[in-house]
């Protein structure tokens, strides 16, 4: 099966055709996880894999995170490029040890050539799947040294980002959206890698700076449509990858505005906003005209009910909020 | 099984070999040469010199407790004191008593068992890429009771992967007695449970050892699937050194210092005249002079500086 020449595809066949062509173009690379064969996987982005690649290279494994994280180290040690999935990222916590403190210290502690694996995970708020299915944990990953964090919001940067993870030579989390997979976006049929550590300005703007990433960069951007009609201009920045951090895209953009807003799915308390806070009130302290805003979840375990649920996560009125605030 | 006079002589040596370099670690930490706690193996050396000695070179090794699985798969004496000084080595790739690929030992984890699944991960690409590579990986009684060790176990049964598992039940796990830890008497009886074979050994008999990794190695190589071995041994020095050993008696110690594999070995080498009075003695001269030139290889190394060291320690 070809991918087919298509200008709109969603976000989750994005993924499958990044997948399906590295697994083309290279025979070491291969994917495994639960569900993710004869099922197609939970959200059914691997839906056509096992039927291409066959058995070996596209393999249903037991619940059992702890080995599936364990063997990907191991086998990226030994001449394969693995490309593993964590149902859940929620489920990241079972496997932590092997994701934090060894996916995120074995190459650089042993200096390792290369330990090219690729763990992706769905996260976010769904409809109420309750705490674990809906955590988004990218505050504990970028805490680990040696991990990569992507966190693709549209189809073009799934495919770009998830293609360059899987050719690079170091560990990265790949944290999928839920709420995205349906999402169509324009996606070249000629092959296009994205680089890490490169954000993208969605929306230029002169009055506040909205940094973001995965699924709230479209409540960002509805925000700033609806700030643009009481006319203030916002720039939404999506981040892409969080490790590494386009830092210097974050500062020209402040330097530009003097006000930041950073938005994100996760808890308030410990999220990667204050990290953003801390760069920016370091290094671009002078050009800030107000405090810097965290529009960030409820410190909560999310809800086990949808209505609930928005309740306690960011929603586009509150970025709209938090921007006025600052003027 | 007949084994090879060579082979037989070339595990004496590295039996010889894996305790002085046990003393001579101990010498080295306790003078301040070098600082970190120090984790020494005496006494349990059979079986990883036996699995050292049947194995190819690039064959991958789970190291277990000491720096006996180095030792034995030949990795260079100077790599184990240097990495141990934390020394800048001059070669190209970093080498270790835990982590030499070029000899298959990939690392180990600070916590137990969250390694078992990497090797599992090397048998895996070694099935995959179609090499007859055989991964063997060593892990104590305590570290059986991980969770990861048992999904690693489960996976490579049902992927039939080419590694042997081997559980050196040294009886205690810092101070938790085997027999407080496990319900049952053998842990080999596991192995049944995850569909492979599994056999018990005298941890301190290396011919017996060599028997049982024999088999397994072979039937792993020959797409036989995985196996477990259980050795039965017993630590002779404290769980690091300055370990007051008050969870166990002074008398068990010596009890079972009398059957402690080196000196059994020795023994029966002499007694089938295999070795003589003096090949003990001349052996023991060399491999003196093999560490001591060893020691000083690593002691002229410079440290890395801590430009050096963050640089590759950086993202």
């Amino acid at each position: 099966m070809t991918t087919k020449a298509k200008t709109e595809i969603n976000y989750r066949w994005a993924i499958n055709y990044a997948i399906a062509e590295e697994m083309r173009r290279d025979p070491t690379v291969i994917f495994y996880g639960e569900d993710v064969g004869r099922h197609g996987g939970n959200f059914g982005v691997s839906r056509t894999l096992l039927d291409e690649f066959g058995e070996e290279r596209v393999r249903d494994t037991p619940i059992s995170e702890q080995a599936i994280i364990g063997t990907a180290l191991g086998a990226a040690l030994t001449g394969l490029r693995p490309v593993v999935e964590i149902m859940f990222a929620g489920f990241l916590c079972t496997c932590f040890d092997g994701i934090f403190m060894k996916l995120g210290t074995w190459k650089q502690r042993y200096h390792c050539p290369s330990l090219p694996v690729v763990v992706r995970a769905p996260m976010g708020a769904a409809g109420g799947a309750g705490p674990e299915h809906a955590i988004s944990p990218e505050a504990l990953l970028i805490h680990s040294p040696g991990l990569k964090v992507v966190v693709p919001s549209t189809p073009y940067d799934a495919k770009g980002l998830l293609k360059t993870a899987i050719r690079g030579n170091d560990p990265v989390i790949y944290l999928e959206h839920i709420n995205l997979y349906t999402r169509k976006g324009p996606v070249p049929s000629e092959e296009y890698l994205i680089p890490l550590g490169q954000a993208d300005i969605r929306r230029e703007g002169k009055d506040v700076t909205i940094v973001t990433y995965s699924a709230m960069v479209f409540k960002a951007l509805a925000a700033a449509e609806q700030l643009s009609r009481e006319g203030i201009e916002a720039e939404v920045i999506d981040l892409r990858t969080l490790v590494p951090l386009d830092e210097e895209a974050i500062i020209n953009s402040v330097k530009k505005t003097g006000k930041l807003v950073i938005v994100h799915e996760a808890m308030e308390r410990g999220g990667v906003a204050g990290e953003i806070t801390a760069i920016v009130a370091d290094k671009a302290f002078d050009y800030l005209d107000a405090p810097i805003k965290r529009v960030a979840a409820l410190n909560v375990p999310l809800p086990h009910d949808a209505k609930l649920e928005a309740l306690c996560i960011p929603q586009e009125k509150n970025i709209v909020e938090a921007v006025k605030s600052l003027l | 099984m007949e084994i090879p006079k060579e082979k037989l002589l070339e595990m004496y040596r590295k039996l010889v070999t894996c305790r002085k370099v046990d003393d001579k670690l101990y010498e080295l930490n306790t003078t301040g040469i070098f600082s970190g706690w120090l984790h020494l193996g005496a006494g349990q050396e059979a079986m990883p010199v036996a699995v050292g000695s049947i194995l190819r070179k690039d064959d991958y090794l789970k190291p277990g407790r000491g720096e006996h699985c180095a030792v034995a798969k030949a990795v260079p004496l100077k790599s184990i004191f240097a990495s141990m000084m934390a020394k800048k080595q001059q070669t190209e790739k970093p080498e270790s008593g835990v982590y030499a690929p070029e000899y298959g030992l990939l690392g180990i984890s600070g916590s137990l068992g969250e390694d078992v699944p990497i090797y599992v991960g090397a048998a895996l690409s070694s099935k995959q890429l179609g090499i007859d590579l055989v991964t063997v990986c060593f892990f104590g009684e305590g570290t059986a009771n991980r969770g990861p060790v048992h999904e690693a176990m489960n996976l490579a049964a049902i992927w039939k992967l080419p590694i042997v598992f081997i559980c050196e039940n040294n009886q205690y796990a810092i101070s938790m007695h085997v027999s407080r830890a496990f319900a049952i008497a053998d842990i080999a009886d596991r192995a049944a449970g995850y569909g492979m074979p599994g056999v018990v050994v005298d941890g301190n008999d290396v011919i017996a050892c060599y028997e049982v990794a024999y088999d397994a190695i072979k039937r792993a190589r020959e797409g036989g699937g995985p196996s477990f071995i259980e050795d039965k041994t017993y630590r002779l020095r404290g769980h690091w050194e300055g370990d007051p050993e008050r969870y166990r008696p002074k008398e068990e110690i010596e009890e079972w210092r009398k059957k402690e594999p080196l000196k059994r070995y020795r023994e029966r080498l002499l007694k089938l005249g295999i070795l003589t009075a003096e090949d003990v003695e001349r052996y023991d001269a060399e491999i003196t002079a093999e560490i001591e030139e060893a020691v000083k290889y690593a002691e002229s190394l410079p440290r890395p500086s801590l430009e050096e060291l963050t640089e590759t320690l950086r993202l």
